[in-house]
C-alpha cells in the first residue's frame, strides 16, 4: 500500500497534515518479501512448516538480535551467533512441533533454552565433568569493585544468581516474556516463577550494592 | 523483607506479589487492590520502590548489536530438499485430500438428494390432509427483529454521503462527531452478514473516508474534548471491519491507530476527555479505547505496553460493592448507575472470554447488576440499551435471553414504520441532539444484532 504525507482540507475546510493511502494500488502478492515483513509470527511459522523459505528467513532476521542478548545475558561470551544458528536450525527441525494457537515467542525461547543448557553442558564436560554441570549452573561471576560503570556492574551482578534465577529475569526482564511464558519455557509452576522472581531481584540489589562472592 | 516485619501490616500483600504488581503479572483484582494499597502504606511502597529501582538499573543494560545478518548461514545449514518436502507434503494435505473428499462428499450427497426427492414422491403419493386445528409455531418475533434490522441498516446506506461520511448536519446530529458518527453506521454495516451490503460499496466507502481523517500521529479526526469518543468509535469500527475481511491496507492504519491509544493513556490506567495533567480518567470515555484493545487482542496482536491491562485495571477499579461502575470513582453516578454498569460490564465480560484473569467474584457482582431490573421502567437511551444487550450477550447465559428480548423489543415498538425515514429511529433520548438520526438507527441496529445468547 502507497503510503504518503498530503495536505487535505478537513471537514471544515481548513488544512491539515494527513496521511493518504492508496488502498488500491497495492499488488497482492503473498510470495512478496514486504509481505511476510507485516505477518505476525505465528503466520510466518505455519508458512515455513509449508516450505516458504522467505518465510522463515523473516522469523530469523526478526528474532536474531533478541536472541544474541538472550545468550549474552545467559552468560555466554563469544559464542551467542552460533547458538543462534543452532536455535533456528532447532526451530526449522521442530517446525512440526509447532501450533499455530500457541505464541511463537513462548516456543522459539523454549528452543533457545534448550539450545543454552546444552551448550552449558557441553563446555562442563569438556572441562571437568559431569560434577562442574551443577557447579556451573550455581557459580557465576563475581561483581567486582573495578566495575564503577553502572550497565557493568547489572551485567556482572546478573551473572552472580544461579542459573534458575538468571533464566526468570533474563526472559522476563529482557526478553519481555509473561510469568505464563515463562511457566512453559522452563517447564515449572507459576509460584516457582514469582518465588524465583523475588529473590532473584533481592540478590541483584544486594550484588549491585555490595562486592558478592558466590561459589 | 518477610512477614513478620514489624511495620508490616495483616493486609499488606506478600512481596512476591509486590514484584509480580511492578511486573503487571497479577490479575486484574489483585493489580488494583497492591495498587491501592501502595497508596497508603508507606512500608509496602518502600520495599515496591527498591525493587523498581533495581528493575530500572537491570532494564538500563547495553546491547551486543549483531554485526552481521544470521540468516544465509541458518538457511546454509537446512537442506534445500527439506523445503521441497514440505511444499509436497502441504500440496498432499491441501489439494489432494480435499479433492478426494469433495468427491466422496458430492456422491454421499448425490445420493441423499436422490432418496430424498424418492421419499418426497411417495409421501405425495400417501400424503393425507393436514389438521386444521393444530397449532402452527410461528417465528414472528425473530423475523420482526431481523427486519427492522435490515430496515435500519439500508437507511443508513441510503443517507450515506457520496464522500464515504455520515453527515450528522443533516439529520439532527453534532458536526464535530461526524467521524465517530460514521464509524457507528460503518460498525452497524460491519458486523451485520446481510447479503445485500456485499454487494455496495458501503463499507468500503466509510472506511475510505475514515482513513482519510487519520493524521499522521495515528489519531482520526480534529483535537477537542470529544476526540477520544471520535477516534475510539472509529477504531472499533475499523478493527471489526479487518476482522471480518482481513483487508492487510488496514493493518497499518490500525497500528497508527492503536499507537494513539495507547499514548493517551492516563497514568492511572483509564482514558479521559484530554491528555494533561489533572485530567481524570472516565468510563465514558475509556470504553471505547478499551474495546477496540480487546479487538486487537482478540485477532492476536500484543497488549504493547499492558495498555489493555492497566486499562482494564483502572476500570474494575470503579466497580462498587454492588457490581456498579461509576463514572470516575466507585459510586460516582451523575447520570445514574445503569449505562455506566453496562459499558463496563460488557469490558469486563469480553476481557475474561479472550482469557484476561478477571476475579470471579467481581464477575459475579457485575452480572448481578446487569441483570437488575429498575423499580421504573426508565426512560429511552440508545447508548446504554446499545451496551446492556452486547454485555448480556457476553455474559451468554440462558437466563439472561428474556432481558436481550425485552431490550430489543422495546426498540422494535420505536421504529419509524412509514414515510421518508421509515426504517430508522427517532434520536429521542438524551444524546439525541448530539448524534441525530445516525446515532439513534446505527446503535438500534446493532442493538438488533442477532449472535445468540445460548440457542436464541
Amino acid at each position: 500500500m502507497q503510503i504518503v504525507p498530503v495536505v487535505l482540507k478537513d471537514i471544515n475546510g481548513s488544512t491539515k497534515k494527513m496521511v493518504h493511502y492508496n488502498r488500491h494500488s497495492r499488488i497482492r502478492d503473498m510470495k512478496n518479501s514486504d509481505d511476510y515483513e507485516t505477518m505476525p509470527d505465528e503466520q510466518l511459522m505455519v508458512l515455513a512448516s509449508r516450505g516458504e523459505k522467505n518465510a522463515f528467513a523473516t522469523i530469523v532476521r526478526r528474532h536474531q538480535q533478541a536472541l544474541v542478548n538472550f545468550f549474552r545475558r545467559m552468560g555466554v561470551n563469544n559464542n551467542e551467533e552460533d547458538l543462534v544458528q543452532d536455535t533456528f536450525v532447532k526451530l526449522f527441525k521442530f517446525r512440526e512441533r509447532y501450533k499455530p494457537s500457541a505464541k511463537f515467542r513462548t516456543f522459539l525461547y523454549f528452543v533457545a533454552r534448550r539450545i543454552y543448557v546444552d551448550y552449558v553442558r557441553r563446555q562442563n564436560r569438556e572441562r571437568t565433568g559431569a560434577k562442574a554441570f551443577t557447579n556451573h549452573l550455581s557459580v557465576v561471576a563475581t561483581v567486582s569493585d573495578a566495575s564503577s560503570d553502572q550497565k557493568t556492574r547489572a551485567v556482572e551482578a546478573l551473572h552472580t544468581l544461579s542459573e534458575e534465577m538468571r533464566s526468570v529475569v533474563v526472559l522476563n526482564v529482557y526478553q519481555g516474556l509473561r510469568y505464563h511464558e515463562i511457566v512453559e519455557i522452563l517447564e515449572i509452576p507459576l509460584g516457582t516463577v514469582k518465588t524465583r522472581m523475588f529473590h532473584a531481584l533481592r540478590k541483584l540489589r544486594k550484588a549491585m550494592s555490595h562486592d558478592v562472592e558466590k561459589a | 523483607m518477610s512477614k513478620r516485619h514489624n511495620k508490616r501490616q495483616s493486609d499488606c500483600p506478600d512481596p512476591e506479589d509486590i514484584v509480580a504488581y511492578l511486573r503487571n503479572e497479577l490479575d486484574l483484582r489483585e493489580q488494583s487492590r497492591v495498587h491501592d494499597h501502595l497508596a497508603g502504606c508507606s512500608s509496602c511502597r518502600a520495599v515496591a520502590e527498591n525493587f523498581r529501582g533495581t528493575i530500572d538499573k537491570l532494564e538500563n543494560v547495553e546491547e551486543k548489536r549483531l554485526v552481521r545478518d544470521l540468516t544465509p548461514a541458518v538457511l546454509a545449514q537446512i537442506p534445500e530438499t527439506a523445503w521441497q518436502q514440505d511444499k509436497d507434503i502441504h500440496f498432499t494435505h491441501r489439494t489432494l485430500f480435499p479433492i478426494l473428499m469433495l468427491r466422496l462428499t458430492t456422491c454421499l450427497i448425490v445420493a441423499l438428494g436422490s432418496a430424498y426427492v424418492v421419499h418426497r414422491m411417495w409421501q405425495r403419493h400417501h400424503a393425507t390432509p393436514p389438521d386444521e386445528g393444530a397449532l402452527t409455531h410461528t417465528t414472528t418475533p425473530v423475523l420482526k427483529q431481523h427486519e427492522a434490522r435490515k430496515e435500519g441498516l439500508l437507511w443508513l446506506v441510503r443517507v450515506q454521503d457520496s464522500s464515504g461520511k455520515w453527515d450528522p448536519d443533516q439529520w439532527g446530529g453534532r458536526r464535530e462527531y461526524t467521524i465517530g458518527l460514521t464509524g457507528m453506521a460503518l460498525l452497524s454495516l460491519a458486523r451485520s452478514d446481510e447479503d445485500f451490503l456485499k454487494k455496495l460499496k458501503s463499507i468500503d466507502q466509510a472506511v475510505d473516508f475514515l482513513l482519510s481523517q487519520q493524521h499522521i500521529d495515528g489519531r482520526f479526526g480534529d483535537e477537542f474534548d470529544g476526540t477520544m469518543y471520535n477516534h475510539g468509535i472509529a477504531t472499533v469500527a475499523l478493527l471489526e471491519t479487518y476482522g471480518k475481511n482481513k483487508d492487510p491496507d488496514l493493518e497499518e492504519p490500525l497500528r497508527k491507530a492503536l499507537d494513539f491509544i495507547r499514548r493517551q493513556q492516563l497514568p492511572s490506567g483509564g482514558w479521559g476527555y484530554r491528555k494533561h495533567s489533572g485530567e481524570m480518567a472516565n468510563t465514558s470515555i475509556s470504553t471505547w479505547p478499551l474495546q477496540a484493545l480487546l479487538i486487537s487482542a482478540e485477532l492476536g496482536r500484543e497488549d504493547e505496553g499492558h495498555a489493555l491491562k492497566r486499562g482494564l485495571a483502572w476500570l474494575v477499579g470503579v466497580v462498587d460493592e454492588r457490581g456498579q461502575f461509576g463514572y470516575q470513582q466507585p459510586r460516582h453516578f451523575p447520570h445514574g448507575p445503569n449505562a455506566l454498569t453496562a459499558m463496563g460490564a460488557y469490558c469486563v465480560l469480553r476481557a475474561s472470554k479472550e482469557g484476561i484473569a478477571v476475579d470471579r467474584r467481581l464477575l459475579h457482582q457485575v452480572e448481578q447488576a446487569l441483570s437488575m431490573r429498575p423499580p421504573e421502567k426508565p426512560k429511552a437511551n440508545f447508548y446504554r440499551t446499545y451496551f446492556q444487550v452486547c454485555a448480556l450477550k457476553e455474559a451468554d447465559k440462558k437466563q439472561y435471553a428474556d432481558s436481550v428480548s425485552d431490550l430489543q423489543q422495546e426498540l422494535l415498538s420505536k421504529r419509524q414504520q412509514s414515510g421518508t425515514n421509515k426504517g430508522s429511529w427517532d434520536p429521542q433520548d438524551q444524546w439525541g441532539t448530539v448524534g441525530g438520526r445516525i446515532y439513534s438507527t446505527a446503535m438500534a441496529a446493532l442493538s438488533l444484532e442477532g449472535h445468540s445468547v445460548q440457542g436464541l
